[in-house]
């Protein structure tokens, strides 16, 4: 302790050497001066003037006795406002308000210093030395100012400068002007080119100049001074350092050269530097101590572990004085340091908590309350494990209660101070996640001491109390507390409470261990440490290990009697150690006690009121508990951690559900539910997911309720027993089916999923319905019976139009696991469509599941896979031809014969199966009813090969006639189609009949025949309806051509001189059959008669074959009757040609022989015979002229072109006019016409007109007509028609057309002259 | 604690050490898709629960540190008592279904697994957590 005395000393008589040499008035301190004993009183010194002195001074040696009129003025201009000063890293800095406090160099307060009290407490000595003079007279300030002034400012260590000050009035001017010399003169004496030391202030004048100049002046006095001092103390520092491991080191004269520094700084308002003043104390002091534990410096965050060179030497920690429970980690002033002082050194408690008080003052002043909050968190972390190393010493649970009010008293004084705002959001958030970690520590310390005195059951069992408490170790004393002898009320108090307190039971029956709050069972622990005294043991070695690990086997519940058994066997051990073997610490103290002892002992160590009042109760310790959970709630919400807050959250749930405000507890637990859910936590899920069911259930919020059970039912398999999951299920069930009021919709996508089958998609055509087969999945434990269950199809290409919902048809029960349903699909609109949604009903509950599952039991909890299915279940194709209706045979068919009429089905990929063929014929068309339709299996084929197919087909009909070819009846005018026709073609062979009345007529050249192909036309509609409901339908309406089989013409080949003509008669096939003809016979019409035979050509020639296409020609000998009959009773109006014929077709190319001819049931003999009849026009010549017009001979000198003549016809009647109508009316008249080329003839006269002719047969007319020849040649003379007689009865002669010869023209010599 | 220069290898030592641990991975939106008990010590009943609970908080701790620092590797990003929360971002995470693989487990189990962190970036987050007491 000597040395360190001496040690001291040397330090100071350096320093004090220095101050003899700085201000020359050396006074040498006694070395009794600074003693141990003393150092005490130092601090106590050190402290009062250190807190006695917040500005810096400025003294004012008023040598004119001015300062009375002028204080006024100079404090007016008080604080400075901008001050460039000078760091301790020599940079400027701009300090704006800096307070300056001016006093007289004649005050007590200057006067009175010792010179080495000067020096010790220097911060508060003057930084400037302002001297105050006047003078009006040149001479008085030669002689007498300036000698005194020389001699105050010759001590060069102090800051100082001249205030000239002129009392002259303005008015005044030789006062004036006096002064300005005197002022002159005063500049020149004392100021030089390097600095201005004068300044002026006219008292009466303008003054705007004066104070700026004056704060100049006092920044740069202040600033130099500062940079000296600053200079000074930073050496001694230096020097001290150096030695601080040496043993002479003494810590608080270092502190005091410090903290004085520091405080230069702080007055100076160098806040950052004072800081580092104090960070840098820190740092040595737990660098020079001897800390066994490593610790993390919230300043300098370097973690340390430093075992100095100071062996055996350990400082004293403190915390034994009243209200050291209290954290004074903010205050201070809270304790002199007087009473931290221990030795050479201070007491850790109290000086690491002073130094950060210090620290968190300047930060505040810095407006930094963030960094307070940040620095606090850890030095309250740091200093609970430096409380930790002292537990065993300490009063009971300091710890737990320092660390408790430090947290609150960092919050009270950081909120205070933070406005939202003011800092960048990064930090504001971060400022409150500290908020909320300080609550939270403040929350887990608030519980423990709960705990200890018997709240724990007021505690709920949560994972995050659980994981606060159970891994926090008991507190450590060196001494469990005992209980007092009086508490044996209290005791049966708290066992009754602690009896009646019961563990609520989980809703749904959940059987699930209660999480501990416990890190070992507190009776084993708190009876050992009771029982174990100082006494080590194996016991407490093995406690120092953290108790997290320690068995689970001990997790009896504690309040049961029979735990105490379980730790007899240790307790015994112990108890066996000597000197403890008395029979009132033998007894093992029950829980009851234990809590009421610790109860005793915490009032004991709680010095602060407020906090034993939260203590006091039950409903106190909720009050409290309840607010530093909200506190830690609110400002982790504020902050990014989220999941913090909202699992806080659930703490305050849980108290609210304990006080029965449910709807409360619900929201908070949605929260919680919402969070663990979203982000598949699901064992924590798991935990806090029936706590907010039973909200519901007690809220009666059904659907919230069916809501969570399904939520839980969907939870991993593992994390409930069957049992519960059933209870899940049934209360599901239930619900739904008890009578609520509105139905409640439910999504279940966790529980319910589906899937389509694998393989490709159902395909279907356009119209079509189908059965599509899904797989639904329940995650239900036991079967469950749904009331309906619906399936909506979405198409991929047209997300607008909600799918349509297909509805299983009955109830469905759904087994655990997979589950193959199907829906009946009505027809869909065409495109591809993926599974939408399953919706379905239990009872009221109308539920919903989105969730698709990609089938499979491996897949089910791949919860990975959450997209939605992009596979298709079923196509629709677009509408396309499914059928294709055609007439098999193109060429024509016998008219007015029953003949088949092939239709070709053929399906285009898709099933006939069950078709039905509606068939309609058309006018003029009939269907032979009493033959079956016949239908055989149709080979594609080319058209060209038809008939050689269709035998193959005949063929093949043999073989199995039952699979391709059978006959249908049509009923109502449809057939059913057979199974066998549902997916080949088809020919379908329908009897048919064309009618027609007319009958066939034959052509000549007289008579050409006007063919109409229309004629022929029939047509026949057909109506197909196939598809698996006959929802498809096909209509097409088909056209045959039926035709007589031959064309008939008729000319006259011969007119032989007997008046026998031969007649020839062609037949022209107009069928793709050959034609047989067997007989064939004419029936004339009157006026003719048959020539040599019957009327039938040879018979010889028959049967005449006419192959397709071909002609054959028959040939018919008449003649004309001689007499004709009288035209009234005319028999035939014209001739009927018969034509006797078999045809040989196949039905598949043309025409063939008639279905009822071709009856087999009918005899050979009695086989009807194919007639054709074709009607002919014979005409019998005519000669029966009336009149006669003969073309007059030409003159014989012929016709030349150019030439006039006459023209001349003679027209005579040859027999009189009778019948002829259009002569009738002009008995007596003829109209004649000439008729005559316009290019050859040029006619002069009436071409047209009437002449007289007498009706008497035999008169005669000659009409002329004058021509002139145009052209000549043999060209055909103008002719004379009659057009009112008809041509038969007109004879011309010549006969027929007739040349004449035109001669050209005679040439004209008229002007020609002869040429000699 | 942990010096300031410590290999992978050593941290699956201590890992290994340590008595109790718990080793989860969490995939893209903070799934956990592996978690596994390990440690030599006899397993409490409960430790698994608290120590999800524990490492389900820390991943508020990772939200704010992924993006603030680029080291992959953050050794002790919370402390829960005596529980240390240690984290490593792998940006070569692929997103995929659940690790099932036995294999892995022992893996796991007997630390030799090598986590290879690569540095580049950060776009999807996969974090290893894993809590251990010291």
């Amino acid at each position: 302790m000597a040395s360190n005395e001496d040690g001291v000393f040397d330090r100071w008589e350096v320093i004090n050497r220095k101050i003899k040499i700085d201000l020359g008035s050396y006074q040498k301190i006694p070395s009794s001066a600074i003693s141990t004993a003393q150092m005490a009183n130092y601090l106590a010194q050190f402290q009062t003037i250190k807190n006695s002195c917040d500005r810096i001074v400025a003294a004012v040696e008023d040598v004119s006795d001015l300062w009375p009129t002028v204080k006024e003025l100079f404090e007016q201009h008080q604080p400075l406002k901008r001050a460039v000063l000078t760091n301790k890293t020599r940079n400027p800095v701009l300090v704006e308000n800096l307070p300056v406090e001016f006093i007289l160099t004649t005050d007590a307060r200057l006067r009175s210093r010792f010179p080495h009290e000067q020096y010790l407490y220097w911060f508060r000595e003057p930084y400037a030395t302002i001297v105050l003079v006047t003078c009006e007279d040149l001479d008085e300030f030669k002689n007498i100012l300036k000698p005194r002034l020389k001699l105050i400012v010759q001590n060069d260590e102090k800051e100082w400068f001249i205030v000239f000050v002129s009392k002259a009035h303005p008015s005044n001017d030789q006062a004036t002007k006096n002064a300005k010399k005197v002022y002159a003169k005063l500049e020149v004496d004392f100021s030089s080119k390097k600095r201005e030391r004068c300044c002026k202030l006219d008292i009466h004048g303008p003054d705007a100049n004066f104070w700026e100049d004056l704060e100049l002046k006092i920044t740069e006095c202040i600033r130099n001074t500062l940079e000296r001092r600053v200079q000074f103390y930073e050496d001694e520092i230096r020097k001290l350092t150096e030695q601080r491991f040496m043993p002479i080191w003494n810590f608080c004269n270092f502190f005091i050269l410090k903290e004085s520094l520091a405080f230069i700084f702080e007055i100076a308002h160098l806040h950052e530097d004072a800081l580092r003043e104090y960070d840098e104390l820190e740092l040595c002091y737990l660098e020079t101590g001897s800390f066994p534990t490593p610790v993390s410096l919230s300043s300098i965050s370097v973690a340390l572990t430093i075992h100095v060179n100071m062996p055996g030497k350990q400082r004293e920690f403190g915390g034994f004085d009243s209200e050291d429970d209290q954290a004074a980690l903010l205050k201070p002033g809270s304790k002199p340091l007087t009473q931290m002082v221990h030795d050479d050194s201070f007491r850790e408690f109290d000086f690491r908590q002073y130094l950060f008080a210090c620290q968190s003052r300047l930060l505040f002043k810095l407006n930094r309350p963030f960094e307070v909050s940040s620095r606090g968190y850890s030095f309250v972390i740091s200093f609970a494990k430096a409380l930790t190393f002292h537990e065993s010493v300490l009063p009971f649970c300091l710890r737990e209660v320092w660390v408790l009010t430090a947290c609150l008293a960092l919050l009270d004084a950081t909120a205070s101070h933070h406005h939202d705002g003011v800092v960048a959001p990064d930090i504001e958030k971060e400022f409150y996640r500290l908020q909320g970690d300080l609550y939270s520590l403040s929350r887990l310390k608030f519980m423990r001491l709960g705990y200890l005195i018997g709240y724990g059951t007021d505690i709920e069992k949560s994972p995050l109390n659980s994981a606060c408490l159970s891994m926090l170790p008991w507190p450590k004393p060196a001494v469990w507390p005992s209980l007092p002898p009086d508490a044996s009320s209290e005791v049966l108090e708290k066992e009754k409470t602690l009896l009646q307190a019961t563990s609520r039971t989980k809703h749904f029956g959940i059987q699930r261990k209660p999480l501990p709050l416990e890190p070992s069972v507190l009776l084993r622990v708190a009876n050992r440490r009771r029982a174990s005294l100082s006494t080590g043991n194996i016991s407490e070695i093995f406690d120092g290990r953290p108790g997290f690990t320690e068995g689970s086997g001990l997790e009896a519940s504690p309040r049961t009697p029979s735990s105490l058994k379980v730790q007899a066997a240790p307790m015994s051990r112990t108890n066996s150690s000597p000197g403890n073997f008395e029979s009132p610490l033998d007894r093992p103290m029950r829980l009851a006690e234990i809590f009421v002892a610790a109860e005793h002992a915490l009032r004991l160590t709680i010095s602060d009121h407020d906090l034993l009042k939260t203590l006091s109760s039950v409903q106190d310790f909720e009050h409290k508990y309840l607010n530093l959970t909200k506190g830690a709630a609110e400002n982790y919400h504020r902050s990014w951690w989220k999941r913090h807050g909202v699992v806080l959250d659930g703490e305050i749930a849980a108290v609210c559900f304990k006080h029965g405000k449910y709807d409360l507890a619900a929201n908070s637990y949605e929260k919680v539910c919402a969070l663990y859910a979203g982000e598949r936590w699901q064992d924590l899920l798991a935990e806090v997911l029936p706590n907010l069911a039973e909200c519901q259930k007690i809220l009666n919020d059904q659907a919230g309720y069916m809501s969570s059970c399904v939520r839980l039912l969907s939870l991993d398999k593992s994390l409930f027993s069957s049992k519960e999951r059933q209870a899940f299920q049934s209360e599901v069930v239930n619900i739904a089916h008890s009578e609520m009021k509105n139905p409640v919709p439910l999504d279940v996508s966790s529980l319910i999923t589906f899937s389509g089958n694998t393989g490709p998609p159902l395909q279907l055509s356009d119209g079509d319905p189908g059965n599509l087969s899904v797989t639904v999945w329940s995650g239900f434990p036991d079967d469950i019976t749904l009331d309906s269950l619906s399936l909506t199809l979405v198409a991929t290409n047209n997300t607008d139009e909600g799918g349509q919902a297909l509805k299983s048809s009955a109830a469905t029960v759904l087994k655990p696991g997979r589950n193959t349903i199907t829906f009946d699909l009505p027809p869909q609109k065409p495109g591809s469509y993926v599974l939408g949604v399953v919706t379905g009903q239990i009872g009221r509950l109308r539920f919903r599941s989105h969730s698709f599952s990609k089938g499979g039991p491996g897949e089910t909890d791949d919860f990975m896979s959450y997209e939605k299915p992009t596979r298709p279940i079923l196509k629709v194709a677009k509408p396309r031809a499914l059928v294709d209706l055609s007439a098999a045979v193109s060429s024509a068919l016998l008219i007015n014969e029953a003949q088949w009429i092939g239709v070709i089905v053929r399906p285009i990929n898709y099933s006939l199966k069950g078709a039905i063929l509606h068939i309609d014929t058309g006018p003029g068309l009939k269907i032979e009813d009493s033959y079956g339709i016949e239908m055989e299996s149709y080979m594609e084929t080319d058209c060209d090969a038809g008939a050689t197919k269709a035998e193959v087909s005949v063929e093949d009909s043999h073989v199995s006639p039952k699979r391709d070819s059978e006959v249908l009846n049509l009923c109502e005018g449809k057939i059913v189609f057979s199974e066998w026709a549902s997916n080949v073609s088809s020919i379908l062979w329908v009897p048919v009949r064309a009618l027609s009345e007319k009958l066939a007529r034959g052509s000549s050249s007289v008579t050409p025949l006007k063919q109409d192909i229309l004629e022929g036309m029939r047509t026949v509609a057909l109506k197909l309806e196939f598809g698996v409901h006959h929802n498809q339908i096909f209509e097409r309406t088909i056209a045959a051509h039926f035709t007589d089989p031959f064309d008939v013409t008729t000319r006259v080949a011969n007119k032989c001189n007997d008046g026998t003509l031969v007649l020839q008669v062609m037949l022209h096939s107009l069928v793709k059959a050959n034609l047989i003809v067997l007989d064939a016979w004419l029936d004339l019409q009157d006026g003719f008669v048959h020539g040599k035979s019957d009327g039938r050509p040879t018979s010889t020639f028959f049967p005449l074959v006419v192959s397709p296409g071909s002609r054959a020609a028959v040939v018919f000998s008449i003649s004309i009757e001689k007499t004709m009959p009288s035209g009234k009773d005319l028999q035939l109006p014209e001739s009927i040609l018969n034509i006797k014929y078999e045809i040989h077709g196949d039905r598949a190319a043309g025409a063939h022989n008639p279905v009822d001819a071709a009856d087999h049931s009918v005899a050979d003999a009695e086989r009807r015979d194919l007639v054709f009849k074709s009607a002919i026009v014979l005409q019998r010549p005519v000669l029966d002229p009336c009149l006669t017009v003969g073309f007059l001979p030409l003159p014989s000198d012929g016709l030349r072109v150019g030439k006039l003549i006459t023209m001349q016809w003679r027209v005579e009647r040859l027999k009189e006019l009778k019948g002829s109508e259009s002569v009738e009316k002009q008995h007596d008249e003829v109209l004649y016409e000439v008729n005559a080329n316009s290019e050859n003839w040029m006619i002069a006269g009436r071409k047209r007109g009437y002449v007289s002719l007498s009706e008497e047969q035999g008169s005669r007319v000659v009409i002329s007509i004058l021509c002139v020849p145009l052209v000549a040649g043999y060209v055909r003379p103008p002719q004379l028609g009659l057009p009112n007689v008809e041509e038969a009865n007109v004879s011309s002669n010549p006969p027929g057309p007739h040349l004449v010869c035109v001669l050209p023209p005679l040439l004209s010599s008229s002007y020609c002259v002869p040429v000699k | 604690m942990f010096g300031k220069h410590k290999t992978r290898s050593n941290l699956v030592r201590d890992f290994v050490m340590a008595n109790t641990a718990c080793f989860m991975i969490v995939a893209r939106n903070d799934i956990p898709i592996y978690e596994a008990e390990v440690g030599s010590a006899a397993k409490r009943e409960d430790a698994a629960q608290l120590h999800q609970f524990i490492l389900h908080a820390a991943l508020d701790v990772v939200q704010d540190l992924a993006w603030t620092t680029s080291a992959m590797f953050l050794k002790s990003v919370d402390r829960f008592n005596d529980l240390v929360v240690s984290i490593l971002l792998n940006p070569l995470y692929l997103p995929g279904s659940r690790i099932t693989s036995t294999h892995f487990d022992t893996k796991i189990i007997k630390g030799t697994i090598m986590v290879t962190p690569d540095f580049g970036s950060k776009n999807s987050i996969p974090v290893f957590l894993s809590v251990f007491q010291l």
